[in-house]
């Protein structure tokens, strides 16, 4: 079930914008798997961004400018949804510092929840009010409200169009760390280091990290590889008060792999030392 | 001895030059307000003075001025005897570049009360404070001492419904520094845009 924000526009409407009216660089679709679905079921539903060339919009830590999408979800009794998953972000450079972000396409995912008690027949409004920002040079801020209809049935009617996109949006969120690729975290002076031992051999990797006062976003990330063992150094932020207690974001590998990070942080004693 | 006085402060000058860091000096600057006047930050020592950075055409600015809310904390604090210094940093083609008469009549339009608005096209301010969105705070105690730095409240948003109930960090520092005490949340993460430098 696709729901784009741009079909409650006038038709009639000339495409050029009017004069102190914001025009729109990107478009929000809500997006369900199901078009029907039995009380009690779970399913996934991802809002789609399209960005135009050019154009950007912000991860949850959007980095040192702009401001991560959020949609304040509108449901009736029955429904409930989750938090956003998002896939990793890439780095956008601007002349005062760094931010993390998407160009192009990018899906949120959720998850919607059917109450089980939720009467079969009849149907219910999954619809919310969506603000985010999208950037190039300058910021537009944009608005749009998002529904879509969701049928409660005896059967589930899954639409598949809206499947596959999803699906493929799925395989773009970071995953847990698998059994065996082993990653901790220690405190140096000025950054924290993150120690990985990938199952593959890595070329290169990049650490994103989902609290905004910690890592220093603009610096480079240093990977050093070793029997087996990269070394990523990660400069901490001139706004960093305290080392926090777990190291928190997202890993990329080779450009491709993401998964989630979530390390305690060590401080090395002085015997580790050299 | 006088030499070596001499050579002490010039390294302690390059020293602050290179970063505003919360518990240090502040780094000494000479600006050009919107009128033509010089303003100095050791002229103002025995003040507290507050640095905003501003762009006009920023989503993030725009929250805090259309709501009234820059201007009144501009209004509020110049008459506790507060130096508010607004900066614009943004390069000539740039969002956020103004000619000095621009922002004169921005500054009336909007009723908006600074000190002074220091035009900083070159971005050599900007760039000396680390300055990294619109809108970054900065608060320089009368030593001359910077005491914070960072956001201007904990509400990171272009959301002008998010104006109230916010927790204006400027304030709670001058609040604080006021009484005699240490700033509590003396370093935040700044929101905004990017400031807009030269490329």
């Amino acid at each position: 079930m696709f729901a784009s924000s741009c079909s409650r526009a006038p038709q009639e409407q000339p495409k050029l914008a009017r004069a102190g009216e914001t025009p729109k660089h990107s478009q929000a679709t809500l997006i369900l798997e199901n078009s029907a679905l039995q009380p009690g079921a779970q399913t996934t539903v991802g809002i789609q961004f399209q960005s135009e060339d050019g154009w950007h919009i912000y991860w949850k830590n959007p980095g040192d400018s702009g401001e991560p999408p959020r949609m304040h979800w509108q449901l009736p009794a029955g429904l409930t949804t989750g938090e956003f998953a998002w896939p990793a972000p890439t780095r956008l450079t601007t002349t005062a510092g760094t931010d993390y972000g998407y160009e192009g396409t990018v899906v949120l995912l959720s998850t919607l929840q059917v109450s089980p008690s939720a009467q079969p027949g009849s149907t219910m409004e999954v619809a919310g009010n969506l603000r985010w920002l999208v950037c190039h040079d300058i910021c537009v801020p944009q608005r749009t409200e998002l529904r879509a209809p969701l049928q409660i049935a005896s059967t589930t009617v899954l639409d598949p169009a809206a499947y596959a996109l999803l699906h493929a949006a799925a395989e773009r969120i970071p995953k847990p760390l698998p059994a065996g690729f082993h990653a901790s975290v220690s405190n140096s002076r000025d950054s924290l280091q993150l120690a990985l031992a990938p199952r593959e051999p890595v070329a290169h990797a990049e650490f994103f990290p989902s609290e905004a006062e910690e890592i220093n976003t603009s610096a480079p990330q240093e990977m050093v590889s070793h029997a087996g063992i990269v070394r990523l150094s990660l400069r901490k932020s001139d706004t960093l008060q305290r080392v926090p207690e777990r190291l928190r974001g997202v890993l990329l590998l080779n450009g491709r792999e993401s998964y989630q990070i979530d390390v305690p942080i060590r401080t090395i004693s002085l015997h580790e030392r050299r | 001895m006088r030499k070596t006085a001499l050579a002490f402060l010039v390294l302690w000058f390059t020293h602050a030059a290179l970063a505003a860091r919360v518990g240090q000096a502040a780094p000494a600057f000479t600006a050009t307000d919107s009128h033509g006047a010089q303003h100095s930050l050791a002229e103002y020592k025995g003040k507290f003075v507050v640095l905003e950075w501003t762009n006009q055409g920023c989503p993030f600015t725009r929250k805090h001025y259309e709501t009234g809310n820059m201007e009144k904390l501009q209004r509020y604090w110049t008459s506790k005897g507060v130096v508010w210094l607004t900066v614009i940093s943004s390069a000539p083609g740039e969002q956020g570049y103004v000619t000095a008469q621009q922002e004169n009549d921005y500054i009336k339009k909007m009723n908006a009360a600074p000190t002074a608005a220091l035009l900083d096209p070159t971005g050599q301010l900007g760039h000396l404070y680390g300055a990294k969105t619109t809108p970054h705070m900065f608060v320089i105690d009368p030593q001359g001492k910077l005491i914070y730095e960072g956001a201007i409240d904990d509400k990171p948003t272009t959301d002008p419904a998010d104006v109230a109930g916010a927790k204006s960090y400027v304030t709670l520092a001058l609040e604080q520094a006021m009484a005699g005490q240490s700033v509590t949340t003396a370093v935040t993460r700044a929101y905004g845009c990017s400031v807009k430098y030269a490329q």
